[in-house]
């Protein structure tokens, strides 16, 4: 059955939908604000007439290409496509001022490649296992989920913690702006119909991203690299990525998991890869600095994260996101049923090898262009920036053909300027919004059904996730303490030595 | 020289923190009058803020205005507010005349604010970002916004 599919995947006609996804792929998933959920809603109407193996390969390239794409423009300019890739540019983009921006892309493929081929992995061998506990976990459990990542929030504020604390706060108070869930209710609107379903999260991303980072360039003049050219390429990203072989190991389990989650998603597993990433590194003040393993972890988990998605909907027909949601309509349009029966005759096979050609199509292509597309950083300020803008708008605008989404981008914008130039972190923001939905639903849900608190601590799972919490928030604490006591004792050490000596 | 700069900074966190702590009042004044279910989130994630605000503010104001660091960023460029206000700009040009116009007239006079002086490059800039983002409504049937004078134009051809 596999060589049959291979065979299958592998005739010319597959191959250029391959290629015409992929290209595709890319070009929307650069753009700032489109992701997978556009590029592959945009394309299942082209794919009616096709025949449904090559449909799902076209459809698959353009999932996979277009998460890749999404971090082009994150490394290089500073401006994540979508929240998928916000996690990419805190290491990408001061490594793009080194110089090392052809670098940090081909890293960005690299990992995306193995964090594909993991997710592949797991889709095709583990992915029974993984849904059945996936299965075990209930409200309670998301709650704790979203709980370790939210402790995480000590780790994003590098250097300051207690900013990075009231920027997470900040973010879950935000996300509780709109329609309550529960009673119906509106929260925070102001009155105005428009803030009914809440903080749009893309125009809000690009806000803080985007356009806080074309005022910060119009503010520097000159250009964004700070060096005359660009260095390295392909050769210097493997050398990079081999040594940091456990940083790819790790970010790809945790998109793995993150994208058997449902809900948990893209948005949350490149942020959570990094903060882990930072959180276990020997030298995390080099994080946010050129650091290769904050790109590779993100990335890895990112694309880990986007295949992973794909497991609860081809095994129990449960979408994981909105874009395999639209996924699993293209597969249910091509006469497959996702679900249980799921693996019977040649089709599924195809459908998985054409995922695992995804992942390598856009590997070559995104490798082979990495040092073009590196060169974009010599450009002067004075048209990037309004190249930014301009590309920022118009994605805040696509998500929901909404005028007032420009003006949650440019409010975002300058809270984004200010939060930067007075060192807060912005990422906790980020993490407590689109955590902060996902913790309040279960966490309501969970008491609704049990009734009490108790529940949080009787469940197994539930209970090993708070202790992991707890440890994750109170770890970076505790480090600090040792480290002030370790110094101290030094210093008296030395005193010492100096009075012995005089 | 330093000195001064170093007090504008200081200044200008010392607002940051006020306005968080105000906002986050306004949040727990609104909670407050919400059913228990809708209130206990909103309600803890503000107090938290509230206080640690508060609290940053308090260090801030203890800290003498020296202590803060000094931002190695070089003011080679533009003001964040001008650009700011640029595109504030542009998206009310956007109301009146459509969006295309006005990321038209934001390319052609963006570039020549932060210091690019040939205007034919920029009018050739400005061509090319117009006919792109035409392009990309055309390709990937975005209905770009058209902006009330052309609305009325269109309404009354029509």
């Amino acid at each position: 059955m596999w060589l049959e599919g291979f065979i299958c995947a592998l005739s010319a006609y597959n191959l250029l939908c391959l290629l015409a996804g992929t290209l595709v792929g890319l070009i929307v998933g650069a753009l700032p604000g489109l992701g997978p959920l556009f590029g592959v809603s945009l394309a299942l109407p082209f794919t009616v007439g096709m025949p449904p193996e090559s449909a799902i390969i076209l459809l698959s390239a353009i999932h996979a290409a277009t998460a890749y794409g999404d971090s082009i423009a994150s490394i290089l300019v500073r401006v994540p496509g979508s929240a998928a890739t916000v996690a990419a540019c805190w290491d990408g983009y001061p490594m793009t001022q080194q110089g090392r921006g052809a670098v940090a892309l081909a890293m960005s493929a690299l990992g995306s490649l193995f964090g594909g081929l993991a997710g592949w992995i797991a889709l095709v061998v583990i992915s029974g296992p993984l849904v059945r506990l996936a299965l075990k976990m209930h409200s309670a459990e998301y709650f704790m989920v979203a709980l370790v990542a939210l402790s995480l929030l000590a780790v994003a504020g590098s250097g300051n913690m207690a900013k990075g604390l009231l920027m997470g706060f900040l973010g879950l108070l935000l996300s509780t702006v709109g329609q309550d869930l529960f009673t119906g209710g509106f929260r925070f609107t102001l009155g105005s119909p428009y803030l009914e379903s809440g903080i749009p999260m893309v125009p809000a991303v690009l806000g803080l991203f985007a356009i806080s980072q074309a005022l910060v360039l119009a503010e520097e003049g000159g250009t964004i690299a700070k060096v005359e050219r660009v260095s390295g390429g392909a050769l210097a990203a493997v050398r990079e990525t081999v040594r940091h072989w456990a940083t790819v190991i790790r970010g790809a389990l945790v998109g793995v998991v993150m994208g058997i989650l449902p809900a948990l998603g893209l948005s949350s597993a490149n942020v959570v890869a990094y903060l882990i990433e930072k959180r276990v590194s020997r030298d995390p003040e080099s994080f946010g600095r050129g650091n290769p393993a904050g790109v590779l972890a993100p990335e890895t988990a990112k694309s880990a994260c986007v295949i992973g998605d794909l497991i609860p909907t081809v095994t129990l027909g449960i979408p994981g996101s909105p874009t395999t949601a639209i996924f699993m309509a293209a597969l249910i349009l091509h006469g497959l049923r996702p679900g249980p029966d799921f693996f019977q005759g040649k089709f599924p096979y195809v459908v998985f090898a054409g995922i695992l050609m995804a992942q390598f199509a856009f590997f070559i292509i995104g490798l082979l262009c990495a040092r073009y597309l590196a060169r974009i950083v010599l450009l002067p300020n004075a048209y990037m920036v309004p190249t930014i803008i301009a590309l920022s708008l118009i994605g805040a605008y696509a998500a929901n053909y909404s005028v007032y989404d420009m003006w949650v981008a440019l409010a975002f914008g300058v809270l984004g300027y200010v939060m930067q130039k007075y060192g807060f972190p912005s990422a906790c923001l980020v993490l407590g919004f689109v955590l902060g939905n996902i913790a309040e639903t279960n966490f309501v849900r969970a008491l609704m059904v049990n009734g009490s608190y108790v529940v949080f601590v009787t469940r197994p799972i539930s209970l090993a996730l708070l202790l992991i919490a707890v440890v994750s928030f109170l770890s970076p604490w505790v480090s600090s303490l040792r480290q002030r006591s370790d110094r101290s004792k030094s210093g008296e050490g030395v005193g010492k030595a100096s009075q012995n000596h005089a | 020289m330093l000195g001064r700069y170093r007090a504008a900074e200081h200044l200008g966190e010392v607002a940051f923190l006020i306005a968080l702590c105000v906002l986050q009042g306004a949040f727990i004044r609104e909670s407050l009058t919400f059913e228990p279910v809708s209130r206990r989130f909103p309600l803890l994630f503000a107090t938290a803020g509230c206080v640690l605000s508060a609290v940053l503010l308090g260090v801030k104001l203890a800290r003498p205005t020296g202590a803060t660091e000094p931002s190695d960023r070089a003011a080679e460029g533009v003001a964040w507010y001008v650009v700011s206000l640029c595109m504030a700009g542009c998206l009310l040009v956007a109301y009146v005349f459509g969006f295309l116009p006005a990321i038209g007239l934001f390319a052609f006079l963006l570039p020549g604010v932060l210091g690019e002086r040939k205007v034919r490059m920029r009018l050739a800039y400005a061509v090319v970002v117009t006919a792109l983002f035409w392009a990309f409504g055309y390709a990937m049937s975005i209905p770009l916004p058209e902006g009330h004078l052309a609305r009325l134009i269109l309404g009354g051809s029509r």
